[in-house]
C-alpha cells in the first residue's frame, strides 16, 4: 500500500469531518434562537408576526453555549489529566522502565523502537493485567504526557512483529494528535449531550415548582402559568435540540475517528515497514475468542482510542469509532479475501503463538515444541484447527510431509502420531483448501518450502512424492504459477508408457510381497485393456520420471484417468491387504490425477473400516 | 516633489533590503534547524549502534558455554564486533565525514553476516535457546537492531529534508556562503550493487 497517500487521504476527510462537527454545534445554537424567535413571536402578539430578533442572539447563543462549555470544560480537564490517569482508572500497572519479565521487557523495547522510528518521546507504558482480549489504547492530551496502555492479552498472544505494528498504531494517534482530537470532540459532545439534560430538567422541574397552589383565577396565577408555559417550551427546545444535535454529533465523532484509524493503521507501516505486523494483529483478533473485548466497566470511556472496538456487539456501524476489522485488513493487504483467522485455532495460541506466525512456512520449530505434546484431542493442539486456519494451514502441510517421510511413515517424530493415514489426508485436504486462501505469494514461498522440505532428506519416496504432487497441483494452481492441466489425450494408447510407469509404482507400493508384485501388476494392467506389458522395476526409475508421468496422466480425459485410477485401486488391493498407507495413497493419487477419492465399497471387498479394524 | 520621490525610493530599498535580510535570516534559520534534526538522529544512531557493540560479546560469552564446537563462528563474530567498533569510534571523532560512513556501513554488513550465521548455527543447539540469558541479549539485540535501522531511516529522512532544503531555489543562492554542505546519507553505496545486470544473448 501507498501508505503515504493513505495518510493524505485520511488526514483530508478528517478535516473535513471537523468542519461539519463545528457546523452541528452552531446549527444546535441557531435552532434555539430560531425557536426562540417564533415562540416570541407568536406569544408576544395576537396574530403571528415575524421581526427576526438579532439582538436575541447572544442571549439564545449563551443559554446554549455556557452550559455546553462548562460541561466540555469539566470532561476536558478530567480528560486532559495526562495518559497515566486514564490508564490507571482502567485497572492498569505502569512498567518500570527497567522491567526484567521477558514479555514486559520486550513490550518497552517495542515502545522505544516506534519511538524512534516515530520520532516521538518515549511515552509511559502500561499494562491492563486484568484483561485477556487483544486490545491497546494511547492516551494524553499531547505527546509530552501520553501513555500507551497494552492489555495482557496483547503480550501473551502477539509476536514480537505484532506487537509492533499495534505500539505503531498507537504511537500514530499521539504523533498525529488523534487524542487531542477526541478530547475536543468528546468535551464538545458532553456539551451537547447537556443541553438536552438541561431541557430534561426544565420540563419536568417546572410543573412541580409552581404546580403547589390551588389559588384559581388570580392574576398571579396567570403570570404564573405564562412563566410555567415559557419554561416548559424552553425545556422541550433545549431538549430537541441536545438529543438531535448529540445523535449527529456522536455520528461524526464517529466518523473522524473511524477516519484516524485508518490514518493510524497507515502510520504503523509506515514506522514499522512492515505491514504484516499489524496486519497478522488485526486477522488474530478477529479469530480469538476474547477478541478485542474490555472488561473493564470504564472500557467505554476511551472507546475511541483503543486499538480495537473495546465492547462487542454494541455499536451499529454508523457509532462504532473503528472500522470492521475486515475492511481495515483489507486496506492493509489489498490482496487478502479470506475470513479472519479460525477461532477455536487461535485459542490455543498462547504457547504457540510466536511460533504460528514466525515460522508457519519453515515450520520445524514450531514442530520441535510440539514433539512432546500431541494429541490430537485435549493435549492443546488441534490439528484439525491449525489445518482450517489459513495462517497455520503450510505449517500443517509441511508437518504431514515430515510425518510421511519414511514409508512406514507412522513414527514420524511429529505432533501429527496420533492421527491414522486417512486422517491425515483429511488434514491435507483441509490444509490445501485453507493454504489456497492465502495471498499468491506466500503460497508460491509455501509451496517453495514443501519442495525444499521433500528434497532435504535424502530419502525422497514415492509416497511423499504423490503428496507433493498433489500439493503442486492445488497450490500451483492458487498461485497463479501453474494452470489447471489440458486435456490433450483421448486416446489410452498415447498414454500406455505413463500408465506403465504408474501402475508399476502402484504394484510396488500396494504390494508387501515381492512375490505378488507381477501378479498385482498383471491385474491391474489386464483391467486397461491396453495389450501386454511388462512391470517395470521402479527401483531402477528416477522419481523424476514417475512425477513427470503422473503429470502426463492429468493430461488425459477424465474416463482414460478414472480407468487409470481403477487400475491403481486394483494394484493395491490385489494381496488382500489394505492398509491405512495403501488407502491414503490411492487418496494421493486420485487428487494427482484431479479425480475424487476412489469409492471404497466398490472399488474394493474391503471396506477402510473394515480395513483399520483388522488392522 | 523631487524630495519626496527620493525619500520614495529609500524607503522602497530600505524596505526590500529588509526583506530581503529576514529571508536570509529565515532560511539560514530554517538550514540550521535541519541541519540539528539530522545530526540529533545520527547521535541516536551512535548510541544504538554503541549499545550493540556492548551486548555482542555478552551473547559471545553466553553461547560459547554451549557451542563448544562453533570456535571460528564465535571467533569471527568477536573480530567483525570489533572492526565494526573501531570504525564507529573513527566517526565519531569525525562525525558526518562520508568516508567514515562508508567504512562503518562496511563493517556493519560485515558484522551482521557473522552474526546472522551464528543465530543460524545456534539453532541446533535448543539448550542454548531456551537459556534465559540468552533469550534476554537476543531480545536486547534484536530490539537494538531495530532501532538502529529505524533511527537510520529517521536520520536518513531529516539528512534528505535538509538536502533538499539547501538545493531549493532561491535558499541555493545563499547556502554555500552561508557554510552549508550536502549531508550524506547513511547507507551502503557500492558501485558494483548498483550496476545493472549484463545480459547476454549469446
Amino acid at each position: 500500500m501507498d501508505f503515504f497517500a493513505a495518510q493524505d487521504e485520511a488526514r483530508e476527510r478528517s478535516g473535513r469531518l471537523l468542519w461539519l462537527f463545528a457546523l452541528a454545534v452552531t446549527s444546535v445554537v441557531l435552532s434555539v434562537h430560531v425557536a426562540a424567535e417564533l415562540f416570541l413571536g407568536w406569544s408576544g402578539h395576537a396574530e403571528f408576526e415575524f421581526h427576526p430578533h438579532w439582538d436575541l442572539l447572544p442571549w439564545t447563543a449563551g443559554v446554549t453555549l455556557v452550559p455546553m462549555g462548562i460541561v466540555a470544560l469539566t470532561k476536558w480537564a478530567a480528560l486532559s489529566g495526562g495518559g497515566g490517569a486514564v490508564a490507571e482508572a482502567l485497572g492498569g500497572r505502569r512498567l518500570a522502565p527497567d522491567a526484567s519479565d521477558f514479555h514486559e521487557r520486550q513490550l518497552l523495547n517495542v515502545v522505544e523502537e516506534v519511538s524512534i522510528a516515530a520520532g516521538l518521546r518515549v511515552p509511559e507504558v502500561w499494562i491492563l493485567d486484568e484483561e485477556p482480549g487483544i486490545n491497546a489504547f494511547a492516551a494524553g492530551a499531547d505527546p509530552s504526557c501520553a501513555a500507551i496502555a497494552v492489555s495482557r492479552g496483547c503480550l501473551e498472544r502477539l509476536s514480537r512483529d505484532e506487537l509492533q505494528g499495534v505500539v505503531g498504531h498507537e504511537c500514530s494517534h499521539i504523533l498525529n494528535g488523534d487524542m487531542r482530537l477526541n478530547f475536543h470532540t468528546m468535551a464538545w459532545i458532553a456539551g451537547i449531550a447537556a443541553l438536552f439534560v438541561l431541557g430534561q430538567v426544565l420540563v419536568r422541574l417546572t410543573p412541580h415548582f409552581f404546580g403547589g397552589g390551588n389559588r384559581s383565577g388570580s392574576r398571579k396565577k396567570q403570570e404564573e402559568n405564562g412563566l410555567v408555559f415559557l419554561l416548559l417550551v424552553a425545556g422541550l427546545v433545549l431538549l430537541i435540540a441536545g438529543s438531535v444535535g448529540a445523535f449527529f454529533a456522536r455520528l461524526i465523532q464517529a466518523a473522524i475517528s473511524r477516519q484516524r484509524e485508518f490514518l493510524a493503521d497507515a502510520s504503523a507501516v509506515q514506522f514499522t515497514r512492515n505491514p504484516e505486523g499489524i496486519c497478522n494483529a488485526l486477522k488474530k483478533i478477529g479469530g480469538y475468542v476474547d477478541g478485542s473485548r474490555l472488561h473493564s466497566v470504564r472500557s467505554t470511556e476511551v472507546a475511541h482510542m483503543l486499538f480495537c472496538d473495546g465492547a462487542a456487539g454494541f455499536f451499529s456501524s454508523f457509532f462504532a469509532t473503528h472500522p470492521p476489522l475486515s475492511e481495515r485488513i483489507h486496506r492493509l493487504e489489498p490482496a487478502w479475501q479470506g475470513a479472519v483467522s479460525d477461532a477455536s485455532a487461535q485459542a490455543l495460541e498462547p504457547e504457540v503463538a510466536e511460533e504460528t506466525h514466525d515460522n508457519a512456512l519453515t515450520g520445524t520449530d514450531a514442530f520441535e515444541s510440539q514433539r512432546t505434546a500431541s494429541a490430537p484431542a485435549g493435549s492443546g493442539v488441534d490439528w484439525m484447527a491449525l489445518a482450517r486456519n489459513a495462517e497455520t494451514s503450510g505449517r500443517v502441510l509441511l508437518g504431514l510431509l515430515e510425518a510421511f517421510e519414511e514409508e512406514s511413515g507412522f513414527d514420524a517424530p511429529s505432533g501429527l502420531v496420533l492421527y491414522n493415514t486417512l486422517e491425515r489426508m483429511t488434514l491435507l485436504d483441509l490444509a490445501l483448501s485453507a493454504a489456497r486462501q492465502l495471498p499468491k505469494a506466500q503460497v508460491r514461498k509455501l509451496l517453495e518450502d514443501c519442495e525444499q522440505q521433500v528434497i532435504a532428506d535424502e530419502s525422497y519416496n514415492l509416497f511423499e512424492m504423490m503428496l507433493l504432487q498433489s500439493i503442486r497441483r492445488h497450490l500451483g494452481v492458487a498461485s497463479g504459477t501453474r494452470a489447471p492441466a489440458a486435456v490433450c489425450y483421448a486416446d489410452g494408447m498415447s498414454l500406455r508408457g505413463a500408465f506403465q510407469v504408474v501402475l508399476s509404482a502402484m504394484a510396488v507400493l500396494g504390494t508387501d510381497h515381492e512375490a505378488n508384485r507381477d501378479a498385482s501388476f498383471a491385474t491391474a494392467w489386464g483391467a486397461l485393456g491396453l495389450g501386454e506389458a511388462p512391470r517395470l522395476d521402479v527401483a531402477q526409475i528416477p522419481v523424476s520420471v514417475i512425477e513427470g508421468a503422473l503429470f502426463e496422466c492429468e493430461k488425459g480425459t477424465a474416463v482414460l484417468r478414472g480407468a487409470l485410477l481403477r487400475s491403481c485401486v486394483l494394484a493395491v488391493e490385489m494381496d488382500g491387504v489394505m492398509t491405512e498407507l495403501e488407502a491414503a495413497l490411492l487418496r494421493a493419487v486420485a487428487d494427482a490425477l484431479g479425480l475424487p477419492a476412489p469409492d471404497w465399497k466398490t472399488g474394493s471387498p474391503r471396506s477402510v473400516e473394515e480395513v483399520n479394524s483388522g488392522h | 516633489m523631487f524630495l519626496s520621490v527620493a525619500v520614495i525610493f529609500v524607503a522602497v530599498v530600505v524596505v526590500l533590503f529588509l526583506l530581503v535580510l529576514l529571508w536570509g535570516v529565515g532560511s539560514y534559520n530554517g538550514l540550521v534547524a535541519a541541519r540539528a534534526r539530522f545530526q540529533n538522529a545520527f547521535a541516536q544512531i551512535d548510541v544504538q549502534l554503541k549499545r550493540r557493540y556492548d551486548l555482542i560479546p555478552n551473547l559471545v560469552e553466553t553461547a560459547r558455554g554451549f557451542m563448544r564446537h562453533e570456535r571460528e563462528t564465535l571467533e569471527a563474530v568477536v573480530a567483525a564486533r570489533n572492526q565494526a567498533s573501531s570504525a564507529l569510534e573513527a566517526l565519531s571523532a569525525n562525525p558526518m565525514d562520508p568516508a567514515s560512513i562508508q567504512s562503518l556501513l562496511k563493517a556493519e554488513k560485515g558484522l551482521g553476516g557473522v552474526m546472522g550465521r551464528l543465530m543460524a548455527v545456534s539453532e541446533a543447539y535448543p539448550e542454548l535457546k531456551a537459556n534465559q540469558n540468552m533469550m534476554q541479549l537476543t531480545e536486547e539485540l534484536t530490539s537494538t537492531e531495530n532501532k538502529v535501522s529505524f533511527a537510520r531511516q529517521g536520520y536518513n529522512d531529516a539528512v534528505t529534508t535538509f538536502n533538499v532544503a539547501l538545493k531549493t531555489f532561491p535558499t541555493v543562492l545563499i547556502a554555500s556562503f552561508l557554510g552549508f554542505q550536502e549531508a550524506a546519507l547513511f547507507e551502503v553505496k557500492e558501485a558494483a550493487e548498483k550496476e545493472a545486470p549484463k545480459v547476454s544473448f549469446s
